[in-house]
């Protein structure tokens, strides 16, 4: 090298720095402590050492809404304890047209260089609202038996954080504890990033358990696996989640056919003390969350987590160079995922693509679905149809392509480990086999890019059910009427405020009476999942008790002769199921579910009608994947479910020595409904709750629907409750001589507004609104709205008439609005007693200076002033702008226009119509 | 002089040409991509994107409305249609 260019160089490299634009990057020290403030359990405590501040100021960041990362008691010093101003902040990022609030601290400059940073973290957000219910999951938990969090959870970083190298985490818990985090360790102190890198995400995006852990081991080839269970997750539970998730990472390790990093450390926590699961987050080094009991929807979100480790995350990850190829990543982790979790064990194989199969068959009738994947990632929008249930099944059919088209020496799995076994993927459709000529080309144009929809009806479809039995019966000699209600969710009746006021047990009550004149003897039968759906009401609480012990005594009211034992009813557990039937008079059938080897009910019924014995048999299919919920499966691991086929090949012969006909009511799928009848030949027909599967509606490929439809497979009839708590179904059956079904009339009965109510029933309803309502248990079932704003929820609320005495013309233009007339509506309907109406349409109802049941209704009923504005006791006695809210955000008018309440309310659209400019016409 | 003015030439095209060679080893990854980093807000919203209030419903044919997660099924004027959850 020339001295000339020696110098240049020598020029060059103490100019580096400055031509990037930047200096050092601070390094940022944590310690992590149990806040140690009285009444505080749930706070950690953080410290955060800083070092090479810049001396113009620094922003810290976080790096999740401040609904959940609750940072309190910030403060700042420098080295010497001098204290530094530190301004909250909150940062606006926009995600799928939803604002996220993202908090941010302000440290004003000059700084020293070396900063000390405190705050502490209130854990274990819960998600929903008090008003509408919670979902069962919950950000982080710390209590006195373990704590679990993610980083992007706790942790605040300087920013921009990419720039940041040197970051340590130091814990100091209680006596006998330890933390599992996916970290290096270098003496005490856990030392985030891989290989110098990466630093600041894997500090964010790390699962981080605290407590005492069980652990256990294997390998992936060279990837060493660490289950850390937490120590009190019982011995029984930490042996099948132990085997589940062996099994899906030994899957997913084998699709890929490489190694990630040295170490894996899945942190397997427990539910919250609370019931809620807690949510976890994963990334190339590891992930963590709830996971015992272990549940097929927990090992599917394992799975998932552990494929994004090779497709998506840093740094293990394969990136698909080509754009138009990036929905594989998407559906190649929704696919295997739930491969992964068939190969546990968990669900059946053939479920896999069934579901996916559905999930596709629903989505082609979605407004915007793009149907284009080659588009999903340039074109605006969220996609989630697109990703989750489009780009799986794509996969999935090409699969079922390839293997068809080679006679299954090809396959979807072959191809995996050369698109992600290095860190950038060839071209996907380059290594695709040509299983016939052009047959990447045409696979890519027709379904991909979305021309042609998937023909389900080759591959994927059942075959149709027939409108008469095969072979035909003889000359219709009796008549009998079926009447079967299913998939009823314990629905009292509508609130009375949506658009959609369909069903409810007092129209029922009216419907069944006039089917019961065109037959006096008709059965009625309940098919299972009568019990409130856990969706709707995770909590049992008092109200939600009473409210399902009077829609179970209804039951009785309307003469139901039996009922199936259905998914609802096991989702609370067994004990619940029993507390909630002692004493009913309908019987609930169970023939293949049993607890300590005995049957949880009994098995079958005979009943009479026309001089026909009806013998019933309860029969139950679990469900499975992404149709059973968590609770469902955590509350039947006790239970043990005989197969359905089996325990009806048992049962059937014995029964048909008692009756005429024999009929099996419960949940059994439409493709187990096809195996028995081709197995099971005394069965004369099935009623089922689960009617789901894609099916040929007349026999041609193109006509495709996403429900089993009523009719005959072979001689044996199947029904559906398909009108859930909608309406109810009635069969009409023409036997033969031989008591064969030979001819079936199905009937829909819709339960519309024009359907009265039976005045019965209704005086029942009215009678325990009124009682129970009253109660202080039911009220305090139904908590205040505004969960997360303490002004509404303890303010003194004075009412609208004291706003009109200075704000007329607007009390004027509200009293032509429907807020005014709010509580009237609970009048014409009576619901003025049922808490869970009550607190939308009167003023600051479950607060101490808000509305309560009883009282003059002038004062705080209907939807006032205060209900936008906020508490107006300060401002009446003292009128000034600034202790009113004036400006009223969407979530204040969304807390109650929710879909489930409110169903055709749009915001943009209705709210010009309550402001105070605005006079209806 | 001329020294000078050679040297300054030579340190700009280092300079240049550094500045080339970084723009080259860049990842060349578009903004809307599956790879977003966990510190982004696209990383942070997928965190919390169970979506909030969503009925969790679908349209069932011509029965009305069924369970089916990240749906919205409106029932209007006989007909039923299902959209997305935000």
């Amino acid at each position: 090298m020339s001295p000339g260019n020696r110098l240049a160089i020598v020029l060059l490299v103490p100019a580096l720095p400055l031509l990037a634009g930047c200096q050092r990057p601070p390094a940022v020290a944590f310690t992590v402590a149990p806040a140690r403030a009285e009444g505080q359990p749930d706070r950690l405590a953080v410290t955060m050492r800083i070092q090479g501040a810049p001396s113009k100021g620094l922003e810290l960041r976080g790096f999740a809404t401040t609904g959940v990362l609750k940072i309190e008691d910030i403060s700042a010093a420098g080295a010497d304890g001098a204290p530094i101003a530190a301004a909250t902040t909150i940062e606006n990022a926009s995600f799928n047209n939803r604002t996220l609030d993202i908090p941010r601290i302000v440290l004003h400059g000059p700084l020293p260089p070396t900063l000390v940073v405190r705050y502490t973290v209130r854990t274990g957000t819960r998600e929903g609202d008090s008003h509408m219910g919670f979902t069962g999951r919950c950000h982080g938990y710390f209590g006195k038996e373990f704590g679990f969090t993610v980083g992007r959870d706790l942790f605040l970083l300087p920013d921009p954080a990419e720039r940041l190298r040197d970051l340590s985490v130091t814990f100091d818990l209680p006596q006998g504890w330890e933390a599992r985090a996916p970290w290096a360790k270098a003496g005490d102190a856990f030392r985030p990033g891989v290989g110098g890198t990466l630093a600041a995400e894997h500090l964010v995006s790390a699962a981080v358990g605290f407590g005492r852990f069980h652990e256990r081991s294997f390998d992936l080839g060279g990837t060493r696996c660490r289950l850390a269970f937490e120590a009190d997750i019982p011995a029984e539970q930490e042996e099948r989640a132990a085997k589940g998730l062996e099994a899906a990472a030994r899957y997913v390790h084998g699709l890929f056919g490489r190694d990630l990093g040295p170490e894996y450390l899945v942190v397997v926590a427990p539910k919250a003390p609370t019931g809620d699961e807690i949510a976890g987050e994963g990334w190339g080094t590891g992930q963590g969350g709830t996971l015992a009991p272990l549940t097929a929807d927990r090992l599917h979100t394992f799975a998932m987590s552990l494929i994004e480790a090779y497709v998506r995350h840093a740094p293990y990850r394969t990136e698909v160079a080509r754009p138009e190829e990036y929905w594989l990543v998407d559906g190649v982790k929704q696919l295997y995922s739930w491969r992964a979790v068939a190969a546990a064990g968990l669900i059946p194989e053939e479920e896999v693509t069934r579901s996916l199969a559905v999930g596709y068959l629903l989505s082609i009738g979605v407004l915007g679905v793009e149907p284009d994947l080659e588009k999903i990632y340039s074109s605006a929008g969220a996609h989630r149809i697109e990703t989750e249930a489009r780009a799986p099944f794509v996969l999935a059919h090409l699969d079922h392509e390839l293997r068809g088209g080679s006679g299954g020496k090809e396959t979807l799995d072959a191809l995996l480990p050369t698109v992600f076994g290095r860190s950038r993927a060839p071209s996907f459709w380059s290594i695709v086999p040509q299983v016939h000529p052009d047959f990447r080309a045409e696979f890519r144009t027709r379904y991909v890019q979305g021309r042609e929809i998937i023909p389900l009806g080759r591959a994927y479809t059942l075959a149709p059910t027939q409108p008469q039995p095969d072979p035909p019966a003889g000359p219709v000699t009796r008549r009998l009427t079926l009447l079967f209600t299913g998939d009823t969710q314990g629905y009292l009746e509508n609130c009375g405020c949506k658009v959609n006021q369909s069903g409810g047990v007092a129209r029922r009550s009216t419907a069944l009476a006039a089917l019961r004149k065109g037959d006096p003897q008709a059965l009625l039968l309940d098919v299972g999942s009568a019990f409130v759906r856990p969706e709707k009401q995770l909590e049992l609480d008092f109200l939600t008790r009473q409210e399902q012990a009077l829609y179970l005594g209804t039951l009785d009211m309307m003469r139901y002769q039996a009922a199936a034992v259905g998914t609802t009813e096991l989702t609370f557990g067994l004990d619940y199921f029993r507390e909630q039937t002692r004493g009913l008079s309908v019987p609930f059938l169970a023939a293949n579910i049993r607890n300590d080897g005995k049957p949880v009910a009994p098995a079958t019924l005979v009943l009479r009608s026309n001089g026909v014995r009806v013998g019933l048999i309860g029969v139950f299919e679990p469900p499975y994947g992404k149709t059973a919920t968590a609770l469902f499966e955590e509350n039947t691991q006790s239970l043990a479910f005989d197969d359905p086929i089996d325990t009806l090949k048992r049962v059937v012969p014995s029964l048909r020595t008692k009756a005429d006909l024999v009929v099996a009511i419960g949940r059994l799928t439409p493709y187990t409904i096809r195996t028995v009848a081709a197995s099971v030949p005394g069965l004369d027909a099935v009623i089922s709750s689960e009617y789901r599967a894609p099916a040929k509606i007349d026999g041609k490929e193109e006509h495709i629907h996403p429900e089993d439809q009523p009719g005959f497979v072979g001689r044996m009839l199947v029904a559906y409750s398909s009108l859930t708590n909608y309406g109810l179904s009635s069969v009409r059956l023409g036997l033969d001589a031989q008591g064969r079904i030979a001819s079936a009339e199905f009937g829909d009965h819709w339960l519309y507004e024009d359907t009265p109510d039976d005045p019965r029933v209704r005086e029942t309803l009215n009678r325990f609104y009124d009682r129970v309502g009253r109660l202080a248990a039911a009220q305090e079932a139904v908590p205040p709205l505004f969960a997360d704003d303490p002004a509404r929820r303890s303010g003194d609320y004075v009412g609208a008439a004291k706003c009109a005495e200075c704000h007329a013309a607007e009390m004027a233009q509200w009293r032509r609005t429907k807020h005014a007339s709010a509580y009237k509506t609970l009048l014409d309907r009576h619901r003025h007693f049922q808490p869970k109406c009550v607190v939308c349409h009167v003023v600051g109802f479950g607060t101490p200076h808000g509305y309560r049941l009883g009282m003059p209704e002038a004062l705080l009923a209907n939807v006032q002033c205060e209900v936008c504005h906020g508490p107006g006791a300060a401002h009446a006695s003292s009128p000034a702008k600034d202790n009113i809210r004036r400006e009223v955000p969407a979530k204040v008018c969304l807390e109650c226009h929710t879909p489930d309440h409110s169903d055709h309310f749009v915001y943009e659209e209705r709210l010009p119509k309550v402001k105070h400019d605005y006079f209806e016409q | 002089m001329s020294m000078l003015i050679k040297y300054s030439a030579r340190f700009l095209a280092i300079v240049a040409v550094t500045a080339l060679v970084l723009a080259a080893l860049a990842p060349s990854v578009p903004a809307h991509n599956p790879y977003v980093s966990a510190l982004s807000s696209v990383s942070i919203g997928s965190t919390y994107a169970v979506p909030i209030n969503c009925p969790n419903n679908s349209c069932g044919g011509k029965k009305g409305c069924r369970a089916d997660h990240g749906f919205y099924c409106t029932l209007s004027g006989g007909t039923c249609q299902t959209s997305k959850c935000l």
